[in-house]
């Protein structure tokens, strides 16, 4: 474990030398410069986040890895704004949540569907029919056709996941 | 220091310094979440809680967080949700590049808010989609052979149609069946609805089916059904006005309910000198989260007509109408008590 001091020197080193880099990088894949310049500010903000800079000896392609899942986690929240938008103009205006709905809505989306691409699919279903369905933990076993037990594990396994994404950092190992 | 990392992160994270909390004690608060939010805890297991909630501030905070997860999603307008993660896994399974698609909505069967379509699979055969409500909701099917389903609060079906048969799983909650001369067929099809606990044959009838733990209640309204039973035993045949319950010991005849057992299609809950306890355990079945009943009230009778399908204006009218307190602890746990005398 690097100290602290040492830590923040290493940061500072790899945007001095790599930050140009990997803003050309990113403009190219997305083809915005807006974005790109707030992606590869993020990648750094993700860098310090994690307080460790695991291999420093190939630098470009250590930053392109954490780059290159940013951007896909940017495209997955494209497509969910824009398939969320497509719902939404389907459903009757009086029914509309706020703009300020939307926005936490939408949040929620990426949330769960970024939760979801991590966990098994007998988690993931256990998962929907509890948070979005309502069911009980009995009712989703005779649903999926498994004990109980099976269904608390799942759902206690999905809760961890949740609160890791909604609380990063903050006491789960 | 602990960073704020983008706009999306930070209004994922409650606070941006955010106090450790130790993995054990989360794990925890995960494991008493289940107990009381997605389970129908037992008086003393609330006790037990509210004292661990007690004991450290460390618990409390734990709690509160796990709430505030929970809180996000139900918040949600589920309907509009589940079709947008819906569309957008139709989207990402024609994208090859995608590969951690979101199989699981297809695959679980959560074809909720489209409604109910039918795809066409081979010249005669019809799969339809897993239909289901959500806890509250109620939902009127008309199938393909005229037949007739309502289905009631948090229950899930699908059905399979072929030249020769017409099926129905029910696997759990409760329906209401109005069957169909299904004329395409000319009435050659058998129906049947599928149970865990057995097969309900209808013979041109209106009856309602619901699961209730380990049984099956079906009670008929016009005509009759026959009952056979998944584990071994003889079939039975239920008649207009009788009830018949399908369990792990096979068929047998079954006591009327206070309120009648299709008083719901309506909308209602309606009897004479009903029991506050079984009134309120009925009307839970209407709503997330749980109702106590305080013993010593239990046996109070209630009659007249409550609406299940807005349970909070049910509340406030037998709060009105019996020597009772109706508390809620949250919007998810209602404590109903005797009145407290000022």
């Amino acid at each position: 474990m690097l100290s602290e001091y040492t830590f923040q020197q290493e940061i500072q080193t790899l945007y001095l030398d790599h930050h140009g880099w990997l803003n050309g990088w990113l403009r190219k894949k997305l083809g915005c410069s807006q974005t790109a310049a707030d992606l590869a500010h993020d990648v750094f903000v993700r860098l310090l986040a994690r307080r460790t800079v695991l291999d420093i000896r190939e630098p470009r392609a250590y930053l392109g890895r954490i780059a290159q899942g940013l951007v896909i986690d940017h495209w997955r929240r494209r497509e969910i704004e824009q398939a969320w938008l497509e719902v939404l103009a389907q459903w009757p205006t009086a029914e509309a949540p706020s703009a300020e709905e939307q926005a936490q809505i939408i949040e929620t989306l990426t949330l769960i569907d970024s939760l979801l691409s991590q966990l098994s699919t007998r988690v993931r279903s256990t998962f929907v029919l509890a948070q979005l369905e309502g069911l009980t933990c009995p009712q989703i076993a005779a649903r999926l056709g498994v004990s109980r037990a099976t269904v608390e594990r799942d759902l206690a396994k999905a809760l961890r996941h949740c609160y890791a994404l909604c609380f990063p950092g903050a006491g789960m190992s | 220091m602990k960073n704020c990392s983008t706009a999306e992160q930070s209004s994922l994270t409650e606070a941006c310094t955010p106090q450790d909390v130790p993995a054990a004690i989360v794990a925890t608060a995960i494991d008493w979440s289940i107990r009381l939010t997605f389970n129908m805890p037992e008086q003393e297991v609330r006790q037990d809680f509210e004292q661990w909630l007690k004991d450290n501030p460390l618990h409390r905070l734990a709690w509160q967080r796990i709430q505030t997860v929970n809180g996000r999603f139900n918040a949600l307008p589920g309907e509009m949700v589940l079709e947008t993660l819906q569309s957008v896994d139709k989207r990402r399974k024609k994208s090859l590049s995608r590969r951690h698609a979101l199989k699981l909505l297809v695959l679980s069967g959560v074809a909720c808010a489209g409604g109910l379509s039918l795809h066409r699979q081979g010249q005669w055969q019809y799969l339809m989609a897993d239909v289901t409500t959500a806890t509250g909701e109620q939902r009127r099917l008309v199938l393909e052979d005229g037949t007739e389903l309502m289905l009631n609060t948090s229950t899930a079906l699908s059905t399979a149609f072929d030249e020769q048969q017409r099926i129905v799983r029910l696997h759990h909650g409760e329906i209401c069946v109005t069957t169909g001369a299904d004329d395409r067929f000319k009435g050659k099809r058998s129906l049947g609805i599928h149970t865990p606990q057995g097969m309900i044959s209808p013979m041109g009838t209106r009856f309602t089916v619901r699961i209730d733990r380990e049984e099956v209640r079906v009670a008929v309204r016009e005509g009759a059904v026959r009952l056979t039973p998944t584990a071994s035993g003889p079939a039975g045949v239920v008649r207009a006005g009788a009830c018949g319950i399908l369990g792990r010991q096979g068929v047998r005849s079954a006591e009327p309910q206070p309120f009648g057992d299709d008083d719901w299609v309506d909308g209602i809950l309606a009897g004479t000198s009903m029991r506050l306890a079984d009134v309120l355990k009925e009307m839970n079945r209407y709503r997330r989260g749980f109702i106590t009943c305080d013993q010593r009230i239990a046996d109070l009778p209630v009659s007249g007509v409550l609406q299940i399908t807005d349970t909070d204006s049910a509340l406030r009218f037998l709060q009105h109408t019996l020597p009772i307190d109706v508390l809620y602890r949250s919007r998810y746990w209602v404590t109903v008590q005797p009145k407290a005398l000022i």
